[in-house]
């Protein structure tokens, strides 16, 4: 529940400015109006370099334990983007990104249910464990774009597919004890031995899901953005359920892009 | 840059205010009180102690009017996160009935970093009625020892022996002993025989009944005595009795253990075989040599279910550290695996990467539950009423070519905490030439070759 303001905030700030949007095209458009409607159509492509912060989420955001504490590993993204104007307001974009999220978590978990099918295995913990995650990624985000009227800040949402290169998701459990699936006690965690459970062969290898963000032009051709995106899959393969809900890759981004060319060709306008 | 890290951190929303690592290890019972008890059992609520985790409520009168219910108000400190049953009993620790004076109420408790912790309510016994020492003297150590717990006195064999058994003993008590209790010598006709003696405390007149059993070692454990050796039916002799002794697996399609000479005598030679039941409509099995303690009943339906057939465990009272014995393994060449593409189809051998295992396992178990045990091992379904006390484990790496020589191992026997202050009432051992033979994985012709089983107290 802690998390569902963040699917929010971005969809209140989209549905804002389309009312805003509504509001401003009510009145009658004079001739002067549509003509400075009309935009120079330019692609423009860039290159892009950033940084995320996130991992894989429990979903519903119920599992999300009570005490967690992420601990985010910074690694540089790169990237080339390419956007398209469609009207003088909103712009299509796609972008090609080579990026790593990692981070590392501990948790105090309560009554977490595993479920090993193929070892016919189900068991219940409850205790402290260490999460590490790594997802090495080429991310294709597709999205619109709005840009506002001072021509610096836009806001953008749309979806991302993600070819999932290299995964690792790797659990130590240091302190608890395990039940069976009936909740009867069935042994103690050792801390001196704690029980270590990889789960990287058993991650899937795309994703897709939605994302959002805000960008300001800092320099003619330099602008900043905040991204935030959410998958809408279980980072497991389909034949590997071993938890009772989903966990999705959900991040956010911070991207430092230069556009490189602004190529016009106005034959190519499929929006005329 | 690190104005935007920070947004987005918080924007991710995972953050908690409380550390992992700060989480308490520790939890404990702070304050015990009795609210309300049954009648005619005298408890001294003035002496409760909390040591540990332990509240000691000293007994002053009235062993024999148990079952006592007591009413409680039990507090824990701040950094317990919960309290548990240690098994599949459910917990109340408002109202807690104990059967007898020396059996406990336990439970876990649960500190804030989810380190379980034992915790336990226990009534002491006041020493006014205790044999103090239990003398045999027909018998000597060698042959056989005595162990003396709460109120029962056990009196282990450690060689062969015949029933009738009959039993001198020079004992020290406190206390009066009541007329009509047993005297020495004690005649016991068999292992549930069971001699009484009640003594009466001198100070308030209490009394409290003491148990004296004879405790055979398990019978046949030289593997020296065999039924229809040299047929299609050899067998383990089950001597004393079917589900008291030794057991195998043979049967009318596969004869998996067979006895082959040692030391003049005989040792238990278990081997995995292929079960060609195609005719049938079940196909080609991969089947473990094995011998138990406990009993086989063969059911056609479950020729596919082995573990179905095995009843393991026969009854023991004690406590044993250990098992002894003389084994040595030898893995089969190819490391195989039957399969079915569904029920419906037969099994079908396929080769698997892998070196077979032989496994020994024992398992002192204690069965509260209705009739009689029915145990078809550790990784057959949970039994209801069955307390795995204590367990250890040996396996027979077939990689490892040392195995393949006579040796003497000692398996040692860990007992789980939470029922140190429980006795089993059966003990199950059991020797495997595959160690994944319910699974229907292993090699033909892995042996594992055995003898000479000891229980060490």
């Amino acid at each position: 529940m802690k998390l569902i303001y963040l699917l929010i905030i971005p969809l209140f700030c989209t549905l804002s400015l389309a009312a805003e949007e509504r509001n401003q095209s009510k009145p009658v458009k004079t001739q002067a109006d549509s003509i400075s409607d009309q935009v120079e159509y330019r692609f423009a492509l860039g290159v892009q370099l950033g940084t995320d912060i996130g991992g894989a989420i429990p979903f519903p955001f119920s599992n999300v334990p009570d005490v967690f504490n992420p601990y985010p590993k910074l690694s540089p993204s790169i990237g080339a983007k390419l956007t398209f104007p469609v009207t003088k307001k909103w712009t299509l974009g796609a972008e090609v990104t080579y990026k790593k999220v990692a981070i590392d978590a501990d948790a105090r978990i309560d009554n977490q249910r595993f479920h090993d099918d193929k070892n016919n295995i189900i068991s219940r913990f409850c205790g402290s464990a260490e999460m590490s995650m790594d997802f090495t990624m080429l991310e294709i985000p597709l999205y619109f774009k709005y840009t506002f009227k001072n021509q610096k800040d836009r806001i953008l949402a749309g979806l991302y597919g993600a070819w999932i290169i290299n995964a690792k998701f790797r659990n130590t459990v240091t302190k608890g004890y395990m039940m069976t699936d009936d909740e009867v006690y069935n042994g103690s965690i050792d801390p001196s031995n704690p029980l270590y459970i990889n789960f990287s062969n058993l991650l899937d290898s795309w994703d897709m899901g939605f994302i959002a963000g805000y960008e300001r032009q800092l320099f003619p051709r330099i602008e900043l953005g905040l991204r935030f995106s959410c998958g809408f899959k279980d980072i497991f393969k389909p034949s590997n359920q071993y938890f009772d809900y989903k966990m999705l890759h959900m991040r956010g981004s911070l991207v430092l892009s230069y556009n490189l060319f602004n190529i016009k060709p106005p034959q190519l306008n499929l929006f005329r | 840059m690190r104005k935007y890290y920070w947004i987005l951190l918080f924007a991710v929303g995972l953050f908690s205010c409380t550390k992992v690592s700060k989480l308490s290890d520790t939890a404990e019972i702070i304050s015990f009180t009795i609210l309300d008890q049954t009648e005619g059992i005298m408890l001294n609520k003035d002496e409760i102690t909390i040591t540990n985790n332990v509240v000691t409520t000293p007994l002053d009168y009235g062993r024999k009017l148990f079952p006592l219910t007591i009413k409680a108000d039990i507090k824990f400190s701040s950094t317990t996160d919960d309290v548990i049953s240690v098994d599949e009993e459910p917990l109340n620790l408002k109202e807690i009935t104990f059967k007898d004076v020396y059996t406990p109420q336990t439970f876990y408790l649960i500190s804030e970093s989810g380190v379980p912790l034992l915790g336990k309510i226990i009534l002491k016994d006041k020493t006014n009625a205790d044999i103090t020492n239990f003398h045999v003297t027909n018998y000597t150590e060698k042959e056989v020892s005595v162990t003396i717990r709460n109120n029962n006195i056990r009196i282990n064999f450690k060689q062969d022996f015949s029933w009738p058994v009959t039993i001198e003993a020079d004992i020290t008590h406190n206390g009066k002993i009541k007329t009509g209790s047993a005297k020495s010598p004690f005649t016991f006709s068999g292992p549930k025989d069971k001699k009484q003696i009640t003594l009466i405390a001198d100070d308030n007149q209490d009394e409290r009944v003491w148990n004296i059993q004879v405790v055979p070692t398990i019978e046949n454990s030289s593997f020296e005595s065999w039924i229809n050796i040299g047929t299609s039916k050899v067998n383990i002799d089950p001597t004393p009795g079917k589900g008291l002794g030794w057991a195998t697996a043979n049967n009318s399609f596969v004869q998996g253990t067979t006895p082959v000479p040692y030391q003049e005598g005989y040792a238990a030679q278990l081997q995995t075989g292929i079960q060609n039941l195609t005719n049938l409509g079940i196909g080609e099995l991969i089947t473990a040599g094995t011998i138990f303690t406990g009993y086989f009943q063969i059911k056609i339906s479950a020729l596919s279910n082995p573990p179905l057939m095995t009843y393991f465990g026969i009854p023991f009272i004690m406590r044993p550290q250990s098992i002894s014995f003389n084994a040595k393994y030898v893995a089969g060449a190819k490391f195989q695996q039957s399969e079915r593409k569904d029920e419906k189809s037969p099994y079908i051998i396929k080769d698997i990467p892998g070196v077979d295992q032989g496994r020994v396992w024992i398992e002192l178990l204690r069965w509260e539950g209705d009739g009689e045990l029915e145990y078809h091992g550790d990784h057959a379904e949970p039994v209801e009423g069955l307390k795995i006390l204590g367990k250890g484990e040996m396996i027979f790496d077939g990689a490892n070519t040392t195995l393949q020589n006579w040796s003497n191992y000692t398996i040692p026997i860990n007992y789980d905490n939470k029922y140190k202050d429980l006795e089993p009432t059966h003990i199950s051992i059991v020797m495997t030439s595959s160690r994944q033979g319910d699974l229907f994985i292993g090699a033909k012709g892995s042996t594992l070759t055995v003898d000479n089983v000891v229980v060490n107290f």
